[in-house]
């Protein structure tokens, strides 16, 4: 007993000393998918869902998948609680390779993974107290009176504490997913899975639901998947994103990179989307522009000077603003915007030079 | 003809209905006890279910068609040896419990896994993404899930089981419909019939209204 003390002590300490040398330390990888392959049998012929899928994420990290409906995502999400089976490849959750797991074994890793789903899938006949206490009862975990107290807990942190005695048909849907939520989070799982969450809902609810994802995700130092179709889900709270169309990952890297540089078609389409960059074509801005056109991309602090103003009074051009985006990716500002410039190619030459030495990317247009 | 109400018993016709309400009773109990088991594994081993398993399913599926498709009254006679060996008798309300049980359990076993199938799928899959063994599904998802569709099928069955009762009444099975036949068909005392048609419509009625209002009641949806 006395020497279990003393060899716990000093651990304790070195965290105190030194949180960064731990923290790199501590960095381990709560998915690593190797290989996944997937094909589907539809009427007698072969349908390739999944093709040679790799990806990791790290602990703590909100990571995205997003691709349009059939470009295989939902069946990625759901291999990594193995409601769907790869045909072949590797799934390891949290240092284990799960595909090779018993019957009981699944079903204990799956108490370690939350999932929420784009409909809900609540049990109408139970109420929301009833909806949160299922994974306990499902686990025997705790006494009665300590399941009440952490279903207390759970609807107190989305919120639905009031509404605790009705049922989900007495919900809106908003409400829905925050009940979701907390049922997915009832046996606190290191690792949340959203499959779709936020597409049944209208973007004010949207909002909120994210805003509350990444909210647990910063609170409970939940690793977080989730997939969608949509740029701007993305954008709110994920750190990195994967590009997946018709089975493969053609695109994966931090949210601001793939967002503001997409290399792929694919991801270009539905980057374009967000950034109305298609609508530059249509307004005919473009063609009928007379000077350069550049769109100029930057991030964090740049966002906040006032770099078109001093390019054009430091080399002395005129420019217009034909399109422009100032936003945020989830907690670093970025903008976007699409200049034509007025004035002599050797000062346009230097501006160009300074722009990119003030760490703001340069796309010549035109 | 003038109808001369006098000639009815009382007595007897509520005796009858006593009678009938019993094997109702009874058969329904059993036919519960026997097709909510069945109806639950017929469900169960369909395609894309939980126990998958074509050949049992396929095996199951015909024996229920079978049973569901031989008649009633036929079934009743057929039944009267191995409802003799079970219950000693063939006759009176103990006599026509087996051919009711085993005549409403197919249907009922039916009317079970339609109820079943009602239930989200996303649900089912959600609560197997929490960890739920198969037990767990069918006893915390599926069966409260269904209930308004399962009491809805109970009341189906305990109106069919009524007909049935009167039925049986062919082979002397006792209650209203032995009645009906005894005195209202072979003395040809057409008030007895009349008086135990209305009893039966009566019954049907608050047994349909009582469910309904079950169903009502546990409905969340």
């Amino acid at each position: 007993m006395y020497s279990f003390t003393v060899a716990v002590k000093p651990v304790s300490i070195s965290y105190r000393v030194t949180p960064r040398l731990l923290l790199k330390r501590t960095v381990t990888h709560v998915i690593r998918l190797e290989n996944l392959e997937k094909t589907f049998i539809v009427d007698g012929r072969a349908v390739p869902a999944l093709r040679g899928i790799e990806l990791s994420v790290p602990a703590g990290e909100v990571f995205g998948i997003i691709g349009r409906s059939g470009a295989g995502k939902s069946t990625l999400i759901r291999m990594l609680n193995l409601l769907e089976r790869p045909d072949s490849g590797r799934i390891v959750i949290d240092g284990q390779d799960v595909t090779s797991l018993s019957e009981t074994e699944l079903r204990s890793m799956r108490q370690q993974v939350g999932m929420v789903f784009q409909h809900f899938n609540l049990l109408s006949s139970r109420t929301v107290a009833e909806n949160v206490r299922l994974p306990l009862e499902l686990t025997a975990s705790g006494s009665r009176a300590e399941q009440h107290a952490r279903v207390d807990e759970l609807l107190e942190l989305v919120g639905l504490s009031a509404h605790r005695d009705k049922y989900p048909s007495q919900l809106s849907g908003g409400q829905k997913q925050r009940v979701g939520i907390a049922r997915a989070l009832a046996n606190r799982p290191k690792l949340l899975l959203c499959d779709e969450a936020t597409s049944a809902l209208d973007p004010q609810t949207t909002q909120s639901i994210l805003d509350l994802i990444a909210d647990i995700n910063r609170k409970l130092q939940l690793t977080v998947v989730l997939i969608t179709h949509e740029m701007g889900v993305i954008r709110r709270i994920a750190d990195r994103v994967a590009v997946i169309d018709a089975g493969r990952i053609v695109e994966i890297g931090p949210v601001a990179e793939v967002f503001l540089h997409p290399k792929q078609p694919a991801t270009q389409s539905m980057v374009a989307e967000l950034s109305h960059a298609d609508e530059l074509e249509d307004s005919g801005l473009l063609a009928s522009a007379t000077g350069a056109v550049w769109r100029l991309t930057f991030v964090g602090a740049t966002t906040h000077e006032p770099i078109l103003f001093e390019t054009a009074h430091r080399y002395g051009l005129s420019f217009s603003l034909l399109q422009g985006t100032v936003s945020r990716l989830k907690d670093l500002p970025y903008g976007q915007l699409v200049v034509e410039w007025q004035g002599e190619a050797d000062k346009l030459a230097e501006a160009r030079e300074g722009l990119m030495a003030r760490n703001v990317v340069v796309e010549v247009l035109r | 003809m003038g109808l001369d109400w006098s000639v009815l018993d009382w007595g007897e016709i509520g005796l009858a209905s006593w009678d009938t309400l019993r094997m109702m009773g009874w058969s329904l109990f059993f036919t519960i006890l026997f097709g909510l088991p069945l109806g639950v594994l017929l469900f169960l081993t369909s395609r894309r279910q939980l126990l998958q398993h074509t050949w049992f399913n396929r095996v199951l599926s015909f024996v229920a068609n079978v049973l569901r498709s031989v008649p009633f009254l036929i079934l009743l006679v057929v039944m009267i040896p191995l409802t003799a060996w079970l219950v000693g008798t063939s006759l009176g309300v103990e006599g026509a419990i087996p051919p009711l049980v085993v005549g409403a359990t197919p249907f009922f076993a039916r009317l079970v896994e339609n109820a079943l199938r009602e239930v989200d799928r996303g649900v089912i899959e959600a609560v197997q993404s929490l960890g739920a063994s198969r037990w767990q599904i069918v006893w915390k998802v599926l069966l409260p899930e269904a209930r308004p569709g399962l009491l809805a099928a109970v009341t189906v069955t305990a109106i069919t089981l009524v007909s049935y009762t009167a039925m049986s009444g062919v082979i002397g099975g006792g209650g209203l419909g032995d009645l009906a036949i005894r005195y209202g068909y072979q003395r040809f005392q057409t008030e007895v019939m009349i008086v135990t048609v209305l009893i039966l419509i009566v019954l049907v009625q608050l047994l349909q209204m009582l469910g309904d209002w079950l169903v009502a009641r546990v409905s969340k949806k």
